[in-house]
């Protein structure tokens, strides 16, 4: 078994995604004028490569999910280009749209609400198969759905049942099914475990890794969970308030951050090891609203090195080195978040 | 710090009434709370840990009841005292906090307001605080008047406040709920139950809704207050890296059942009952290079028609036959390390 | 197309004009009328075409009010906006003016009668059905099925309607009693239909006139429509009993 789950030495990029905004307005007043936008997603760049899981990490206002509903369309970009395999996928409308979506799988957050209450999971399989002419028959949508819900760990007479008779763990492994259903290129899985026992949230990831070497699959993996995040991905980015603040091979992301607000994520996790004694670094204040974004740099409200010039410009997201993206002024000299990760490990 | 715990749990048994049928949420929890400890509860979803802190303090819902175990508090059985008694208590001596700060301060109040509601709750204690500064104008017998008590509780809430590290303190007590963010209506909810000077300071999963940076904050600052309160602290979380950082013992639950009780350094030294070994594999952990989490195959009970014998048998990879008949009792295996599991019964204290 | 099925020429064929105005007795059991027709078969035949124009009035109102409803609501926009200010136009008179208004515009006949009283129902379907969509369109699934790239006519048949449906299933089924009376009593002030119409607000038309001597005439097809309106509207009860469980669920 491979220590890393580091994929082939060639990487192809699937999935470009070049300064994508997204901006609510806020209407107010007796006229209904616009106020001012929430500004959820403020010139994101990242691109992923084939096969690889890209860990997109966050806390309220960074724009993370809104950045999975953009790529997915559920929410249309303000402007910025999504490149999907060579083509910007805003751009396309109607029928060569719904043949890109079928690449795109997603599983959300909430087993609860993510499926059709009234659909028997046989159904819900076979839909998106018939609706797209995946299948010419029955019989092998059937077979298909049956295949299909065996490979993420049920049995065929799950089918015949509706959700609400199935756990949390149960019915996202019927999500994860009917994700499968178009033959995705590209899952976005947002929060998937997060409402999931810790045991149980165990057997998702397996599920997802598993099916993620079985199937080639490239994974946009969101969640505000680090460990959960540091365990799955290859690489990781970090948004906030809009922007990608830096992103990073897991390794070095974790171990020698060079974002401020990236270092006082990692240093806020509390870890299992009551040996283990260390000096938080606390932020201080809240989370700025999306409404309300601080000039300049937007992280410097809170951030300890802060100075006049972050004040004045924003910082570009900027290579330091070949796989490291940081925005910030300043090439800080940090200790590192956490020191366990200096030593190996159990 | 007598020997005497502050708190003593015997063998408490919880149904729920539901149209489902019984579900049987607590099982005969047994374990105690040190006076100035802080003793941690950890488990998954229905474990039962939130429904024991609502049995201490009796906020249990009306299809909860009790049927058989005791709860001792200084003395006095909970479960038994009148409703009246349980308020008062609540009132002085235990405080509960809870995930939702949305759900626990009223909307329509200002801070100030609510937190000096709790003040004024205990005028003996104001009007002994009146009479050692000589702040009051009344009378020695009648003690200080209405107004000179809003002042005092006044002073005291801003004491409060800053003891949660909360700046501009006389803003906040201006401002109402929906104003403040997240982390500070948290940070008000401890206030008010600091404010009641508790024996016990109950906290049920207070960090869960918050953000990453925000918990941080939070826990810096339980961890501060750790040192400054002299009460006990029952803090109920699934997080493991919580408890490892703020408690000093942890109980896990499972399925209405204390299943280990230990020191915090021996619990992660060395876990004992194969549930919270798995428990503690199938976490992820920075640092460790795994391409696949252990897992507990299986998934959490249904307490209406719990397993029979002990809860666990059948998810447990070391199920021995009398697992599926004979319930475990708590035993002690030395250092005060407690466990309920067939695999360690031959050590018996 | 509505009222053809329910003209029965039997109607003019029991004419008996020397047995009229008889009250009850065993040959006839609830007495005869001005033309001599046995009042008992009269209101047998009268509900008859009361309950199927009530059916049909409630379903053409369902069948109008959903789909309407299921469209503006998920599809949003200046239609939602446009189709809502219709409705409202529709709200904002009283109905059975409105219903009044309309079958006078429409002309004589049962079935411009049924017309008019279906423009009057269909709204509160709409208003209903529009409301439950809104808020189904903002859950989860939809999204999932969205990004599955299923298209929207399939989400509103397939999806949203089944889980939106049950109150307006609710409300029809409450609404049969009043839909009835409604009826009715438009047949009654003249509406729709020949006054030879088998129809219980004619029949009381008719009685009227003769309401001290024969009290009978209005008296029992008045007491019909009690019983039929009241009938209806406990098994709109009882319906609503069913379903609730199952939308508590």
């Amino acid at each position: 078994m491979p220590p890393l789950r580091r994929r082939k030495n060639v990487t192809q990029c699937i999935l470009e995604i070049k300064n994508v905004k997204k901006w609510f307005p806020i209407v107010g007043g007796l006229l209904g004028r616009t106020e001012g936008y929430v500004r959820a997603l403020d010139g994101v760049d990242l691109s992923i490569d084939k096969g690889e899981t890209f860990g997109l990490v966050g806390e309220s206002g960074s724009g993370k999910t809104t950045l999975g509903r953009c790529i997915l369309r559920l929410y249309e970009p303000t402007s910025g280009e999504i490149i999907y395999r060579d083509q910007d996928i805003i751009k396309l409308k109607g029928d060569a749209f719904q043949k890109v979506r079928r690449k795109f799988g997603v599983v959300f957050q909430d087993p609860y609400a993510s499926l059709d209450p009234r659909q028997t999971v046989k159904s819900a399989l076979i839909e998106p198969m018939k609706y797209h002419r995946l299948v010419q028959t029955q019989e092998e949508a059937v077979s298909r759905a049956k295949d299909l819900i065996k490979k993420v760990g049920l049995n065929e007479d799950h089918l015949y049942r509706f959700p609400h008779e199935f756990s949390g763990g149960q019915r996202q492994r019927i999500a994860v099914a009917r994700a499968l259903t178009t033959d995705p290129d590209i899952i976005i899985l947002d929060e998937p475990t997060s409402f999931l026992d810790v045991s149980v949230q165990a057997q998702i990831l397996n599920l997802l890794s598993d099916l993620q070497e079985e199937l080639d699959l490239t994974y946009l993996f969101i969640s505000h969970n680090l460990s959960v995040i540091e365990h799955m991905s290859n690489r990781v980015g970090v948004m906030y308030l809009g922007k990608i603040v830096e992103a990073a091979p897991k390794e070095i992301l974790y171990r020698k951050p060079q974002h401020p607000y990236t270092h006082a994520l990692i240093s806020a996790l509390p870890i299992p090891d009551p040996a283990l004694s260390r000096q938080r670094v606390v932020l201080a204040g809240d989370i700025p609203s999306p409404a309300n974004i601080p000039q300049g740099c937007r992280f410097r409200t809170r951030c300890p090195y802060a100075k006049n010039v972050c004040a004045e410009s924003e910082p570009p997201l900027e290579p330091r080195q070949p796989d490291h993206l940081v925005s910030c002024h300043f090439d800080l000299k940090m200790p590192p978040p956490i020191p366990i990760l200096e030593t190996a490990h159990r | 710090m007598t020997d005497e715990p502050l708190l003593q749990i015997n063998q408490v048994k919880l149904d729920f009434h539901t149209y489902a049928g019984e579900v049987k949420a607590l099982d005969g929890v047994t374990f105690n709370i040190k006076r100035g400890e802080a003793l941690g509860l950890v488990g998954e979803s229905g474990c039962g840990k939130s429904v024991t802190a609502l049995s201490i303090t009796g906020l249990l819902p009306e299809n909860a009841s009790v049927t058989s175990g005791e709860i001792l508090f200084a003395g006095k059985n909970l479960l038994s005292i009148r409703n009246e008694e349980m308020r008062k208590i609540r009132a002085s001596r235990i405080a509960m906090v809870f995930q939702d700060p949305t759900t626990f301060l009223n909307p329509v109040l200002t801070i100030g307001e609510q937190l000096e509601e709790v003040f004024l709750l205990n005028p003996a204690r104001l009007t002994s605080i009146a009479l050692k500064s000589g702040q009051t104008k009344g009378k020695t017998k009648t003690g200080p008047s209405r107004s000179e008590q809003r002042k005092i509780a006044k002073t005291l809430c801003i004491d409060v406040l800053r003891q949660v590290r909360l700046g501009d303190q006389e803003r906040v007590l201006t401002q109402y709920p929906h104003e403040l963010s997240g982390g500070m209506r948290q940070r008000c909810m401890i206030a008010m139950a600091l404010a009641r000077n508790p024996d016990l300071f109950i906290a049920d999963e207070i960090t869960t809704a918050l953000d990453v940076t925000i918990q941080a904050q939070i826990l810096e600052l339980l961890r501060d207050l750790k040192r400054e309160f002299h009460g006990s602290t029952l803090l109920i979380t699934h997080d493991l890296g919580i408890v490892a950082e703020l408690c000093d013992r942890i109980g896990v639950m499972y399925a209405g059942n204390i299943v280990e009780l230990a020191d915090v350094k021996e619990l992660f030294a060395n876990p004992l009952h194969p549930y919270t070994k798995g428990l503690m594999r199938a976490i992820p952990m920075l640092g460790r290079e795994l391409d696949r989490l252990e897992t507990i195959q299986g998934s959490v009970p249904d307490l209406i028609n719990p397993p029979s014998g002990c809860r666990f048998h059948p998810r447990c990879p070391f199920a021995l036959e009398q697992c599926k008949s004979v319930k475990p009792d708590l035993l002690d295996v030395g250092k005060g390390h407690i466990v309920a599991c067939h695999l360690y019964g031959e050590e018996r204290t | 197309m509505f009222g053809t099925l329910i003209v029965s020429p039997t109607v003019l064929v029991n004419i008996d004009l020397p047995n009229r105005l008889q009250p009850p007795s065993a040959a006839h059991l609830l007495g005869t009328d001005d033309y001599g027709r046995d009042l008992f078969k009269m209101i047998i035949l009268s509900t008859r075409l009361d309950v199927i124009a009530m059916l049909e009035i409630v379903g053409a109102g369902v069948a109008i009010g959903v789909a309407i409803g299921a469209f503006s609501g998920f599809l949003g926009g200046k239609l939602d906006e446009a189709l809502m200010r219709i409705t409202d136009i529709f709200f904002a008179i009283p109905a059975l003016i409105l219903a009044l208004a309309v079958a006078a515009a429409l002309g004589p006949g049962l079935n411009n009668l049924i017309l008019a009283i279906i423009t009057v129902q269909w709204p509160g379907y709409t208003r209903i059905l529009r409301g439950q969509v809104l808020a189904e369109r903002q859950r989860l699934y939809v999204d999932a099925m969205r990004a599955l790239g299923i298209g929207k006519v399939r989400i509103v048949l397939r999806h949203i309607i089944p889980n939106t449906i049950y109150p307006v299933i609710v409300q029809c089924t409450l609404d049969l009693g009043g839909v009835i009376l409604t009826f009715a009593s438009l047949s009654f002030l003249g509406f729709g239909g020949s006054p030879l119409t088998p129809e219980l607000g004619r029949l009381i038309t008719a009685g009227q006139l003769y309401i001290f001597q024969a009290p009978w005439l209005t008296a029992f097809p008045g007491l019909a429509i009690l019983i039929i309106s009241l009938a209806f509207n406990l098994m709109g009860d009882g319906i609503r009993d069913v379903l609730d469980p199952r939308l508590r669920r």
